[in-house]
């Protein structure tokens, strides 16, 4: 049983503080936490990092949503004691040199925000996105924005701003894959290509 | 919007879990992915006084090809249909087994997997809860818009679970129970799921419709077939998000033996019970189901190497 973690042995089943060791956009913290502190509340009010928004608490608007040993998670869906011994990285970490990253450029160039709730998420989820695969199209970069809520931008800059990024690092090469979209192609300078829609359920 | 007090224990093998199951099994939660269990506890509709924390347990997050034990598409079972005395599969049959702690996306990432459980991956919620949501927790939980309780029960699929003195494999069709309710045991952890894979004369597929990809589906619909010189001789028809549980609709799978995937459509509307909220209403939702188990039904025949309508005699 991990230390810290499990009650002693015949302990009643209560809820008690645990010691977690985490290592935040690079820095080493241990703390003491109640089971129950959810992930969110531990960076925003233990550690004032107030960059990961809280929107619904419940998974649905993105707004939360950091790395967890590298993998993307909602902060509000997860307590602070399961990462324990885990690296965590918040939109903080991003720019930590004071040098915009390029897909933080991209947005502002874009026009990828206007009241930023949204964007510590969005900005944490597409640079996942971009690692896993860096040329991702259009429609990948659609289906991750399904995953967080902005009031503000109607989408697509943020979408455009994404692209940007992904195109930059697939060399400018020009992607075949939204040719049915006329309007994406003269906005982007996309001379789109012969596209393959072929039956949707048959891709890959 | 905060969980209520509760304690935390994180086993470290699976000995240890099954362990604290059986001390603790009736007031605690597994924890796996969190992802449906964590907003449960912050809106306070669950209050577990402890959570068993498996994400750490060794061996979980392994997917392995071989042979699944007992799954057959159609058979004797409540639910598939067979055209007489086609013997189809055997008791064993390709597959793959998922263990529990393997991810959504893990599995969306992995090749070779049978077709209708490729397709539901993408919808079983978005890019981030993906990561973190489980197979294993998604079979376990039960939820009656879920995908891949869908799929399993079109593949004849199965669980394997463990309690601290027995382990038992439970068939699809007899999981899930009612609202969320499994047969599962409070004791018991789920530790892998078996996923029968398409072979020859086989096919399977999956589609839905959901307002956004990621969310919780309006109706989604599951088709496995198996076919024999052009004809359907079995098929399996499974259902999500139209009644209070996973469904799988016996009636449409005999006429798609019978008729192909427009009588499939109709038997499907006319069987399920529909279920309506402030999305969509539960005569909006069992027409869809009709058309998606139509389109479903279809692919799988393509798949499975049949005419796409059997109707029309294309199957010299
Ligand atoms: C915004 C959002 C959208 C979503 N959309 C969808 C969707 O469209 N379709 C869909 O199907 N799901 C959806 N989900 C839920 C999905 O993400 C969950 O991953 C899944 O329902 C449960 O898996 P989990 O690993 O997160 O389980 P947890 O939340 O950890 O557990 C869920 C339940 O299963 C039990 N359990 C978990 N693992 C085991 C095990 N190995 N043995 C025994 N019991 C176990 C737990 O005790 C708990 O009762 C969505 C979630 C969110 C937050
Ligand atoms: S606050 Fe976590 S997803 Fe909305
Ligand atoms: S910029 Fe305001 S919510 Fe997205």
């Amino acid at each position: 049983m991990a230390e810290g973690a499990p009650m002693a042995e015949g302990a009643p089943m209560v809820e008690r503080p645990i010691s977690i060791v985490v290592e935040v956009n690079g820095l080493r913290r241990r703390e003491h936490v109640m089971p129950r502190l959810l992930l969110s509340d531990f960076l925003r009010h233990r550690l004032g990092l107030t960059g990961t928004h809280v929107g619904c608490e419940h998974g649905v608007c993105g707004a939360c949503t950091v790395r967890v040993d590298g993998i993307p998670a909602r902060a509000c869906l997860m307590f602070a004691v399961q990462t324990d011994g885990c690296a965590i990285e918040t939109v903080e970490g991003l720019a930590g040199t004071g040098e915009l990253t390029p897909l933080q450029r991209a947005l502002h160039e874009a026009h990828g925000l206007q009241c930023g709730f949204c964007t510590p998420g969005i900005l944490i989820a597409a640079g996942d996105l971009l690692e896993r695969r860096p040329g991702a199209d259009r429609a990948e970069i659609e289906a991750l924005l399904s995953g967080h809520v902005c009031r503000c931008t109607g989408y697509r800059p943020i979408v455009d701003a994404i692209e940007r990024v992904a195109r930059d690092a697939a060399g400018h090469t020009a992607r075949g894959d939204h040719a049915d979209d006329a309007d994406d192609a003269d906005a982007n300078g996309d001379p789109g290509g012969p596209g393959d829609p072929g039956d949707p359920g048959e891709a890959a | 919007m905060k969980p209520a007090p509760f304690a935390y224990l994180r086993p470290e093998t699976e000995d240890e879990a099954l362990d604290l199951l059986r001390e603790h099994g009736d007031e605690a939660r597994i924890l796996a992915g969190g992802q449906s269990l964590v907003p449960l506890m912050s809106m306070r509709r669950v209050s577990p006084a402890a959570v068993v924390d498996i994400t750490r347990l060794p061996g979980l997050a392994e997917v392995r090809d071989g042979q699944v034990a007992g799954a057959e598409v159609g058979g004797a079972e409540a639910g598939g249909a067979e055209v007489g005395g086609a013997e189809v599969g055997g008791t064993e049959v390709a597959g793959t087994e998922v263990g529990a702690l393997v991810t959504q996306y893990g599995l969306e990432q992995r090749a070779g997997i049978d077709d209708a459980l490729r397709e539901c991956l993408p919808y079983t919620g978005h890019y981030a809860t993906r990561h973190r949501g489980t197979v294993g927790g998604s079979i376990a939980y039960g939820e009656p818009r879920g995908e891949l309780p869908v799929v399993l029960l079109a593949l004849a699929g199965r669980a394997r679970v463990r309690s601290r003195d027995a382990e038992r494999e439970i068939a699809a069709d007899e999981l899930y129970v009612g609202p969320y309710a499994t047969t599962l045991r409070a004791d018991e952890l789920l530790v892998s799921t078996r996923w029968p894979a398409a072979g020859l004369g086989r096919g399977s597929a999956f589609t839905e419709l959901a307002l956004r990809q990621g969310d919780f589906t309006l109706a989604c619909a599951a088709c496995a077939v198996t076919v024999r010189d052009g004809a359907i001789v079995a098929a399996r028809v499974a259902v999500g998000a139209v009644a209070d549980r996973p469904l799988l609709v016996g009636p449409a799978a005999e006429a798609l033996v019978a008729d192909g995937p427009r009588a499939a459509a109709a038997a499907t509307r006319a069987t399920i019970p529909g279920y309506g909220d402030h999305h969509a209403s539960a005569r909006y939702r069992r027409h869809l189901a009709g058309e998606l188990v139509a389109d479903a039904a279809a692919r799988a025949i393509a798949r499975a190497g049949g005419a796409p309508m059997t109707e029309g005699g294309a199957d010299g």
